[in-house]
């Protein structure tokens, strides 16, 4: 235990010193921020228009939509024709205009056809009364995969983690000289895997903490961030210990993108009896057990199942490249 | 002397390639390329279906019912799900958090919607949903003809397929931003085996040296874009604009990853810095996807003039003049990091 602490220690000396740990740490919280002040503006509103300064449906379109002003027809027509899809409404002699550039989605066009017949209307009366309700679920679905993703990405943060401090030994030739003292590899390993274990433990519950996720089943949490944790010691080992210099380290970690994202468009899009198709991956896993607990209609069977799952697989990587690690380490 | 200059550019640049083809960067990326484009091909669909699921419930008497049902039904909504009661919908909507419930009724005093939201929906959200009732039923009145005129300004504009609209994000990474982490990778590696201790007895200046380096990752990053479009869009897109785009801002990365690294001096420093640097820069492919969404700060982001530009050259009359003007930017901009780059290694590269 001693050994393994005095490895632990000298990883966070090391790791202060290079900065790798501050940046490491910080980077989940920082996105988790950005996220934050973000997904409000994004789900505000699902239109954009520009209009001239005297349009009269200025304050109405603010209403509904985000609304840009401009001065003349040549600089509604140039913001038009932007990258972005910005619909222009012009009013001339009477009559209103919609100014598109031809590349927008139908749909959106559709929507502001519809709200032009209202708001150029409203005075006639409407065979209809409109009421609201909700179910009280504060938590857009924009929040709840931003979430997902980022606490997913901060499991690959940890492998980083391991990955170039192991490479970064290996280059400095430093794990020879802790294969001459008497750690055992176990001791090794675990004090190795440490801080890639403990970086998205922080890294998740900091960013659950600053998104507002509210009224989750900590319990529930507290052991899928446990399981979630120890992918970062697959990454972080099984590409640690196969790379000896940095260039291959680090595109073998953009590697990894590749399973994370895969895992949680193929849930989210695959049909539910296509998902066997991902049953290989550990994120797959870890993506239901976190989307059921955000969604609070998780159980403890479904934590525990996916949980297993996960240090299942783990074990199973690991027991694969024992040969890979041992000889890694050397 | 010029040509002096660029001969032993040339060698350097022969030598760090051999290098590479030697190293499993090379070849990761070739990987890389490879399963995204099958992954792209086999897995995921050409469209998405993004429509909104609607969750109705008729609160009406027998009379009333075949005449909403047909109401409801007859408005492009997207999808819709009949339910029994409140209580149904509500289970249907706790199940969907992304859906949208309504209860539809009609008594002697008219029609009456209710909207049952989530909760998350902004004020402005649910009054241009309550507007957008108001005008479809408007519309629908018999006699109406209140329809707002629409001009095209280019009517030979057109759209990607949602499979093709992801590629711009993987050009933008894999080919604009990957080179951040990558040359960093590269001088750290040479400065750790002692080669930069050889350039500093050889006759080959530090720039030489530096572009060099940059041009593996232009030849790695042509290699695999090409690959990727060609084998995704085949012979729509413009491959004249995407060899030029993507030296453009394979330079950018490349260049960005050097001035960044010049402040570091070990990989692991370096590494954390660049990491956090290429997951702030995609924060822009939020407006990627979300077009409507484009705030000022998004628009400044250097990751946003690339997304599109790889979507414009995309496009089989996509805006050329826009991707041209953004190459000549970023070639400037790949310039002046590179001169101050090659300053600050000059006074640390052989420390």
């Amino acid at each position: 235990m001693k050994r393994i602490a005095a490895i632990v220690g000298r990883d966070i000396r090391s790791g202060i010193r290079d900065w790798l740990i501050v940046y490491l740490s910080i980077a989940p919280f920082i996105i988790a921020l950005i996220l934050r002040s973000l997904i409000p503006g994004v789900g505000d509103s699902l239109l954009s228009v520009v209009v001239l300064d005297q349009n009269p449906l200025v304050s109405s379109l603010e209403q509904v939509a985000r609304v840009e002003l401009v001065s003349d027809l040549e600089s509604l027509e140039q913001r038009v024709l932007r990258m972005d899809d910005v619909f222009g409404i012009v009013y001339t002699r009477g009559a209103y205009e919609l100014v598109v550039q031809g590349n927008e989605s139908e749909h959106s066009l559709g929507m502001l056809e519809t709200l032009m017949a209202r708001l150029t209307n409203p005075s006639s009366s409407v065979p209809v009364d409109i009421q609201f309700s909700d179910l009280g679920w504060e938590m857009s679905p924009l929040k709840l995969y931003g979430g997902i993703m980022l606490m997913l990405f901060t499991t690959v943060f940890g492998g980083m983690f391991i990955v170039l401090n192991l490479v970064d030994e290996k280059m400095h030739k430093t794990l020879r000289a802790l294969n001459v003292s008497p750690l055992s590899r176990v001791e090794l390993v675990i004090g190795k895997g440490m801080l890639g274990f403990l970086l998205p433990l922080v890294g998740c519950l900091g960013a659950a903490w600053i998104m507002g996720f509210s009224g989750i089943h900590l319990g529930m949490f507290f052991v899928t961030l446990l399981s979630i944790a120890t992918i970062s010691i697959i990454i972080g080992f099984s590409i640690g210990v196969m790379n000896d210099e940095p260039i291959s380290a680090v595109a073998s970690m953009k590697m990894v993108m590749l399973p994370v994202l895969l895992s949680v468009f193929g849930a989210m899009y695959l049909a539910d009896n296509w998902h066997w198709v991902l049953f290989w991956s550990p994120f797959y896993w870890a993506y239901l057990s976190m989307n059921g607990i955000l969604l609070q209609q998780a159980d403890w069977f479904l934590v525990l199942r996916n949980s297993g799952f996960i240090l299942g697989l783990t074990v199973l990587v690991f027991m694969g490249l024992r040969k890979k690690i041992v000889n890694g380490l050397e | 002397m010029a040509e002096k200059t660029f001969q032993k550019l040339w060698i350097t640049f022969l030598k760090d390639l051999k290098l590479s083809f030697n190293g499993i960067y090379f070849y990761i990326e070739v990987g890389m390329a490879v399963i995204f484009t099958l992954v792209m091909v086999f897995v995921v669909p050409e469209n998405f279906d993004s429509s909104q699921t609607f969750h109705v419930v008729l609160d009406a008497e027998p009379a009333y019912q075949s005449f909403l049902r047909n109401l409801f039904e007859s408005e492009d909504l997207g999808q819709i799900q009949f339910h029994d009661d409140r209580h149904a919908l509500h289970q249907a909507m706790e199940a969907d958090r992304s859906s949208v419930g309504v209860v539809l009724s009609m008594d002697a005093q008219g029609l009456q919607y209710n909207l049952v939201l989530q909760g998350y929906e902004s004020p402005r959200m649910r009054t241009l949903l309550k507007t957008l009732i108001e005008g479809e039923l408007l519309s629908q009145t018999p006699g109406w003809s209140g329809t707002t005129d629409t001009r095209v300004l280019e009517p030979d504009s057109e759209r990607l397929t949602d499979r093709a609209h992801v590629l711009p994000i993987y050009l933008t990474v894999n080919v604009g931003l990957m080179g951040l982490f990558i040359i960093a990778a590269y001088i750290f590696l040479d400065k750790d085996e002692g080669v930069i201790k050889a350039f500093a007895v050889a006759p080959v200046h530090i720039w030489q040296y530096l572009a060099s380096k940059l041009c593996i990752m232009l030849i790695i990053g042509l290699g695999s874009s090409l690959l990727v479009v060609f084998a995704l869009v085949g012979r729509q897109a413009h491959y004249g604009l995407l060899l030029g785009a993507t030296v453009a801002f394979n330079l950018f990365g490349s260049t960005l990853g050097l001035f960044i690294a010049s402040f570091f001096d070990t990989m692991v420093k370096a590494m954390g810095a660049l990491y956090l640097a290429v997951m702030v820069l995609m924060i822009a492919s939020v407006s990627y996807f979300m077009p409507s969404f484009n705030p000022l700060w998004i628009r400044i982001f250097p990751s946003y003039p690339m997304l599109f530009s790889f979507r414009e050259l995309l496009l089989s009359n996509g805006n050329a003049w826009y991707v041209l003007q953004n190459i000549g930017f970023f070639l400037i901009l790949s310039g002046v990091l590179f001169g101050l780059s090659v300053h600050r290694f000059k006074r640390s590269i052989t420390v």
